[in-house]
């Protein structure tokens, strides 16, 4: 042992003097090897501390992104709406945020009605109180207090654009759609503090976008006291740092935010300088401390030469105490780090809560997939789009499980891989029927195994919208050019044409730039003009909704041509005229047509009434005519006859035998010619009469004509067979001449025979029709001259056998032939004659009395 | 004394006439017009005791039948007065015309002087024999 005392003296000794000598040596080298070491560890703690305001306020940012990004997921924006979708930021962990506010730029005309429109969106206590001298205003609308401990604060109606720092903001966020941090400024709330400096604010602006349009809805305002927010950020991370600050630019002025100072009579010796990004902002930390305040660094070393074996026993204490220390700095490391764990946990706690609040609610699905292809989360939109049977399904079945194919619908979609790890594929598919928008991001999961999220947006309504649009414009498209002899044009409410087509231009002659802005009235011919025409249509189409117009227009070069036009009204919703459409076409060809029709029908009028002028003429000379026979030929007659029979009576005596047969003769073909003139006449007069159109009675006919012809039967028995006959359809009168004519014929020519015999029937041909005929067995002729039987005088019999006029047959052909019937005989001679004729039938719908 | 105005202008019809009415079985005085306005200057200017039947034919020089007719049957001094159309045709338009004037009776002169003697007889025993007074005295 004494040896060990020995040796250990000597040892310390050696040690001593061995210590002396390094220590002297050495004094100075260590004492600039400490200082090296403070800084050192002085650079560790600012890169912690810039670490933790980084990531603290990156919190902030990103609670203020997801707040937004709830936002633009809600259809309407309401009070209850905001309300909702800010909730997770109170249950958040943000000291020194003060508050979140909804804000809208109204300019100034605006602010009533955005006051109005806000105030029935549930704000109903709201009061825009807008800033002076300012334009644009970007008021606050909707407002939820964050600060728990200093509760109240503004409500909504403020007018950001008062703090020029905020306003700033407010556009850098809208140009950039990024979030924006405003310049430090003092808050109203803060304006009386008497803390010195006074405390600062700074505000983070997150634009708010429609999420289908993409159309700017506002903007969401997260304002943060710096102070609170920075005690609370660097409780860990100073613990040995005298002095730190956060400073940021207001304008060129580097302006300090936030403090925190240890109260202590060291003096800072180690200063160090960091910035921050802070949103689109840079900011400024400062630390300083002390060396001494350090692990790691003695001080004194560099001293002990003075204290000689003391300062061996120094070195060696100060060797355990150097010992001693390290273990209690492990073990203090191991305590941060077990809080800051801690801490980290809570936000991640804090974060996922929001996380899943945002995806509970958003309109998007999405589904993380692991790198075996399982999908390991879905969201509950990403669960609705898939169904239940894929969302239990590993995501490489989903092709088939949900028959997906790609955008055109037909094409079976392949199963991609994601790609390298954050690169982002975007997809559109058809799946069960709705087109899907598939965003794909390929990450690192679980550190090693590639995953992908994705994110999958329902765009069938989006995508028919489009499609009925494009089609749509399509069909108008094919409408405009097919109507190529249309010409399309629109109006404004006051009659200038606002648009101009393709055709309009080729049938007016005026290109658009020359015609766009013009009243319509300059397509109308002055006297049109003149006489209001222009203002006339566009009042009916107003008033009507459509005006019909034909007329000539004037074209560029000055030639006129004729439209057939249609002026339809436009309306707005709210039913006021918003223009007009014309739709007019070049009738042109078919006015020229329509006047040479016009022509042609009055010259075909005129002709026919000097054609009527002319038969008029020519009926009423022959009727003069007849008259004239009737009147002026048989006054002759009568004296023939007259004085013949005078002879005869008073002269008588005077005459023999053969001068009074010869008056006989004289008086026979004096009264003959009457006959004539007589028959003459009514077959003339048939022509012209009117003939009457109703039911005739064969059967009552034949028998009163039967009983009139009892005096040219005499004594005579002639026996009358009549079989059925059906009533025929036409002129009564005209039609017993036919019936008298003929069974007189009957009776005449059967004067010789024994017995006698008249047979009156009909029977019913192929085509239905019903033929009338008289049959008797009288003399009959021969059939060599039946086509002589109809015609005016001619006869088959000499008059002398059987008197008459050759007329009776021939005025039956033509009533028959009037009546649109046939007459025809069939004979011999000696064996009688059979007389048929056909009249129309009676049916007694058709009978029109006349 | 009976008595008769006939008005005619063809001679050989005047003559037969005149005979027929000699013929008949009555005795009458016959007055002769040869047209229209002798007719007229017979009735309302020399206005000899009126005749009880005027025999007027339609077709006449200057003042025609029908305009005769209408003058006789407007004037109420010769209204009552039978007038008996003669004329050469049936014209229906002349028949319904003469009848719409008042003509109380109308005869189709026929071609055989046998019939034109009846319907003279005829005339003459029913006109003459009802022995028609003026119904103003």
């Amino acid at each position: 042992m004494g040896q060990g005392v020995v040796g250990v003296r000597l040892q310390v000794l050696g040690v001593v003097l061995l210590g002396l000598l390094v220590s002297g040596g050495a004094g100075l080298l260590m004492h600039r090897v400490e200082r090296d070491g403070a800084g050192q560890a002085l650079d560790r703690r600012a890169a912690a501390a810039q670490d933790a305001v980084a990531s603290a306020t990156q919190r902030y940012v990103d609670a203020l992104q997801l707040a937004a990004g709830a936002l633009e997921a809600l259809p309407a924006l309401d009070a209850d709406a905001f309300s909702t979708a800010t909730e997770p930021l109170g249950r958040l962990w943000l000291p020194g945020a003060t508050g979140v506010d909804y804000v809208v730029a109204v300019p100034d005309a605006g602010i009533a009605a955005a006051q109005t429109a806000w105030r029935d969106r549930g704000v109903p206590e709201l009061n825009l109180a807008p800033a002076p001298g300012t334009s644009v205003h970007y008021f606050a609308v909707l407002a939820r207090p964050l600060d728990v401990r200093r509760p109240g604060g503004p409500g909504p109606g403020r007018d950001l654009a008062a703090t020029p720092q905020v306003g700033a903001a407010v556009e850098r966020a809208e140009k950039s759609g990024l979030p924006a941090a405003s310049e430090p400024y003092v808050a109203l709330r803060d304006a009386s503090s008497s803390a010195d400096p006074q405390p600062q604010t700074v505000a983070l602006v997150q634009r708010v976008v429609e999420r289908r349009t993409g159309a700017l809805r506002g903007y969401l305002q997260l304002t943060v006291r710096v102070q609170d927010f920075f005690g609370d950020t660097m409780l860990q991370p100073v613990r040995e740092l005298l002095d730190v600050s956060l400073a940021a630019y207001a304008g060129t002025e580097l302006r300090t935010i936030a403090v925190i100072r240890r109260s202590s009579d060291r003096v800072a010796d180690l200063r160090r300088t960091v910035d921050v990004q802070v949103a689109d902002r840079q900011w400024r930390l400062r630390v300083a401390t002390d060396s001494g305040a350090l692990v790691g660094a003695g001080g004194h070393l560099d001293e002990g030469m003075f204290f000689g074996g003391a300062a061996l026993t120094l070195v060696t204490a100060l060797l355990v105490y150097t010992l001693a220390t390290s273990r209690r700095r492990a073990e203090e490391r191991v305590e941060e780090a077990t809080a800051e764990l801690r801490a980290a946990g809570a936000t991640a706690r804090s974060q996922a809560t929001l996380l899943s609040a945002v995806m509970d609610t958003i309109a998007d699905g999405v589904a993380v997939i692991d790198g075996e292809g399982r999908a390991a989360w879905l969201n509950p939109t990403a669960r609705a789009i898939l169904g239940p049977e894929a969302s239990q399904a590993p995501a490489s079945q989903w092709p088939e499980l949900l028959d997906m194919r790609e955008a055109d619908g037909v094409t079976r979609y392949q199963n991609r891989s994601p790609g390298p790890a954050g690169t982002e594929t975007l997809v559109e598919c058809v799946m069960a029927g709705r087109r899907i928008e598939v965003r794909v991001r390929a990450l690192v999961y679980d550190g090693e195994a590639p995953g992908a999220v994705a994110v999958m947006r329902d765009i069938t309504d989006r995508h028919a919208a489009s499609e009925q649009l494009r089609s749509s414009e399509e069909l108008l498209q094919l409408l405009l050019d097919g109507a190529r002899d249309y010409a399309i044009y629109m109006l404004d409410p006051d009659g200038r044409i606002v648009s101009w087509s393709v055709n309009a231009e080729r049938l007016n002659g005026y290109r658009s730039d020359e015609i766009i802005g013009e009243d319509y009235a300059r397509l109308f011919t002055p006297e049109d003009c003149e006489a209001g025409r222009p203002g006339t249509v566009l009042r009916r189409a107003r008033e009507t909704g459509r005006a019909e117009m034909d007329g000539l227009r004037v074209r560029k070069d000055g030639g006129r041509f004729w439209v057939h036009g249609l002026l339809t009204a436009v309306r707005d919703p709210d039913g006021s005229v918003r223009g007009f459409v014309n739709v007019s076409q070049d009738v042109t060809a078919r006015k020229q047509a329509d006047q040479v029709i016009e022509r042609l029908n009055a010259d075909l009028e005129r002709r026919v009434a000097e054609r009527t002028a002319d038969l008029r003429e020519a009926n009423a000379e022959l009727e003069s005519f007849s008259y004239s026979v009737s009147h002026d030929l048989r006054a002759p007659l009568r004296a023939v006859d007259g004085f013949a029979k005078m002879l005869a009576l008073d002269h008588g005596e005077a005459l023999d035998e053969q001068g009074r047969r010869y008056v006989g003769r004289i008086r026979a073909g004096a009264q003959q010619m009457g006959e004539l003139i007589d028959g003459l006449l009514a077959f003339s007069r048939l022509q012209r009469q009117e003939m009457a159109n109703s039911r005739v009675r064969l059967a009552d006919l034949v028998a009163e004509v039967w009983d009139e012809l009892a005096v040219e039967r005499g004594d005579r028995t002639v026996e009358l067979v009549v079989g059925e006959l059906p009533d025929a359809l036409g002129d009564p009168r005209l039609i017993r001449h036919v019936v008298a004519n003929l069974l007189g014929n009957a009776v005449k020519y059967t004067r010789d025979a024994d017995p006698a015999r008249v047979e009156v029937g009909h029977r019913v041909t192929a085509g239905g029709e019903a033929t009338h005929f008289v049959r008797d067995n009288g003399a009959g002729f021969d059939m060599r001259y039946a086509g002589k039987l109809f015609k005016v005088f001619q006869r088959l019999h000499r008059a002398e056998e059987y008197e008459g006029t050759g007329i009776g047959l021939a005025l039956a052909h033509r009533i028959v032939h009037r009546h649109g019937g046939q007459i025809w005989a069939d004979a011999a001679p000696g064996e009688g004659a059979t007389f048929y004729f056909t009249l129309p039938a009676y049916v007694p719908a058709l009978e029109t009395v006349s | 004394m009976n008595r008769v105005l006939l008005v005619e202008d063809n001679p050989d019809d005047l003559e037969l006439a005149l005979l027929a009415l000699d013929r008949g079985s009555f005795t009458t005085a016959v007055d002769v017009a040869r047209d229209g306005a002798e007719a007229l200057d017979y009735l309302f200017t020399r206005r000899p005791e009126p005749p009880q039947v005027v025999l007027l034919d339609i077709k006449l020089p200057l003042v025609d039948g029908i305009d005769v007719l209408r003058q006789i049957k407007a004037e109420p001094r010769t209204r009552h007065i039978p007038v008996v159309m003669l004329t050469s045709s049936a014209q229906d338009r002349d028949l319904r015309a003469c009848y719409e004037l008042g003509a109380n009776s109308y005869i189709v002169k026929p071609v055989d002087m046998e019939q034109f003697m009846a319907a003279m007889n005829n005339i003459g025993a029913y006109w003459l024999g009802l022995n028609l007074t003026d119904p103003r005295t």
